[in-house]
């Protein structure tokens, strides 16, 4: 018995021997492997990661909330120094608006009258959620946010994402609770953008640097320093006319564009569903019909 | 009875040996609070390969392959860059701090900066091929540096938050 046991451990110290020579190659290979099954797009990595994804994020989220509420006391204290200024310069802003808005309301009056008169086909109604950042990563690799969206059933992949002043990403994956953004900076964003002034088209496209490359463009456009960048609606997620950034240098293969919003200081950002109709869909539909 | 110890060392000091991988975690996931800084947000320092470094010189033997693989998937899973590939540089840490550990372990605090100072440019330049060749073309290698840099500057305090576990926890002979 003694004997049978000595050589049970002996076998089993021997393979563990062999496999902790190898360990580290077949290591390396698991690791390719995962990076594979992710450029393939194969929904088992998709499948496995979200519901992980999601217990991390709830992790980081309850871990970081005393240093979230330190941070917001903080900024509560600082707020209260300039309470005053803020106050005079809110009352002259509300002034303006007052007087914008009367306009407004007679633009918006011969607006109906006109659109009734093209018979032109109105866009659905959009709606949205508010979604608090819990974590920020950016880096060469990735720029990206995790936002709180509460179970929100009408979040959904691709949808476009707000800040304040404009256009700073999309849904890049969404969980029950938590949704993965990828910024406009990301080397994975894509946006479909033309400038404001000219109507020059082309495509925002991050590569990991701070600032987003417009590029595409058509050769010898007029686009110069200080265009303002919208969406140009086309693909069928974003659509035309939201505010994306200026345009702040001009490069060979394109220009720089500075997002509207401050990509670094985002507390809460808008999930908007415009409700558009999909064109690729659309299209195979009507070919099917 | 003997040999089941040795196969299943269980002993009072077993959920002490999770603490490297832990900690490394916490301190992993506190890197992605957002700050309202540029540096922050484009160069955030490399806190699970600091982490990972100061384990494998200090405790080989409770930070071992298997421990780096978990802490590999769980950051990679945490984060927005392809699944894997936060792995490879932990593991390519692994590999060139077992093979130096006999010039790093029982040196001073200066002595295992200026080490991680050497090896860190080899993980991150290490990822940064895999994801050049991912996405089939070059990554910014500038935000890179500043990761380096900004490193460097933090591992002080990342060092020493895991000196503090090391010297209350982990310091007995297991």
């Amino acid at each position: 018995m003694v004997k049978r046991d000595r050589k049970t451990f002996f076998q089993f110290k021997q393979l563990r021997n062999i496999i902790q020579k190898f360990a580290i190659i077949l290591a390396f290979v698991v690791a390719f492997v995962f990076i594979m099954l992710t450029k393939s797009e194969t929904s088992l990595i998709e499948k496995t990661s979200a519901p992980v994804h999601e217990f991390i994020a709830t992790t980081i989220d309850i871990l970081i909330s005393p240093a979230t509420l330190l941070a917001e006391g903080y900024r509560y204290f600082h707020n209260l120094r300039n309470v005053n200024i803020q106050n005079q310069r809110l009352r002259e802003e509300n002034r303006l608006l007052l007087m914008a808005n009367a306009a407004n309301r007679a633009i918006e009056i011969e607006n109906r009258l006109l659109t009734q008169m093209l018979n032109y086909a109105v866009l659905p109604q959009s709606s949205f959620i508010t979604a608090k950042v819990v974590a920020q990563e950016g880096n060469s690799f990735t720029h990206a946010l995790t936002v709180y969206i509460a179970g929100s059933p009408n979040v959904r992949k691709g949808l476009a994402v707000l800040g304040r002043e404009g256009v700073i990403g999309r849904v890049e994956k969404k969980g029950h609770n938590y949704a993965r953004i990828f910024l406009v900076n990301d080397i994975n964003s894509k946006i479909p953008v033309m400038t404001e002034r000219s109507r020059v088209r082309g495509i925002l496209s991050g590569d990991n640097n701070p600032l987003p490359k417009m590029i595409f463009i058509p050769m010898e456009t007029d686009i110069k320093i200080g265009d303002k960048i919208v969406t140009s609606g086309l693909g069928g997620v974003f659509p035309s006319g939201l505010p994306v950034g200026t345009i702040v240098k001009i490069v060979d293969d394109g220009a720089l564009v500075k997002p509207f919003d401050k990509l670094n200081n985002l507390e809460y950002v808008q999930i908007v569903d415009y409700q558009l109709p999909d064109p690729a869909r659309e299209i195979y539909d009507g070919n099917l019909n | 009875m003997k040999i089941n110890e040795e196969i299943f060392p269980i002993n009072k000091f077993t959920f002490y040996k999770t603490l490297p991988l832990v900690v490394s975690l916490i301190l992993t996931f506190y890197s992605y609070f957002p700050l309202p800084l540029d540096i922050a947000n484009n160069a955030k320092p490399a806190i699970s390969l600091m982490c990972a470094y100061f384990w494998l010189v200090y405790r080989p033997d409770i930070f071992n392959l298997g421990i780096v693989f978990i802490f590999g998937i769980l950051t990679d899973a945490a984060s927005a860059i392809p699944f894997g590939s936060g792995l490879v540089p932990l593991l390519i840490m692994y590999l060139l701090v077992i093979n130096l550990i006999k010039y790093l372990n029982g040196r001073v605090f200066i002595v295992l900066w200026f080490g991680i100072a050497l090896l860190l440019p080899f993980c991150l330049f290490s990822q940064w091929l895999l994801l050049s060749f991912y996405y089939e073309q070059f990554l910014p290698i500038m935000p890179l540096f500043f990761t380096y840099l900004t490193s460097l500057a933090c591992y002080p305090l990342v060092g020493g938050i895991n000196a503090l576990v090391l010297n209350n926890f982990l310091q007995e002979d297991m």
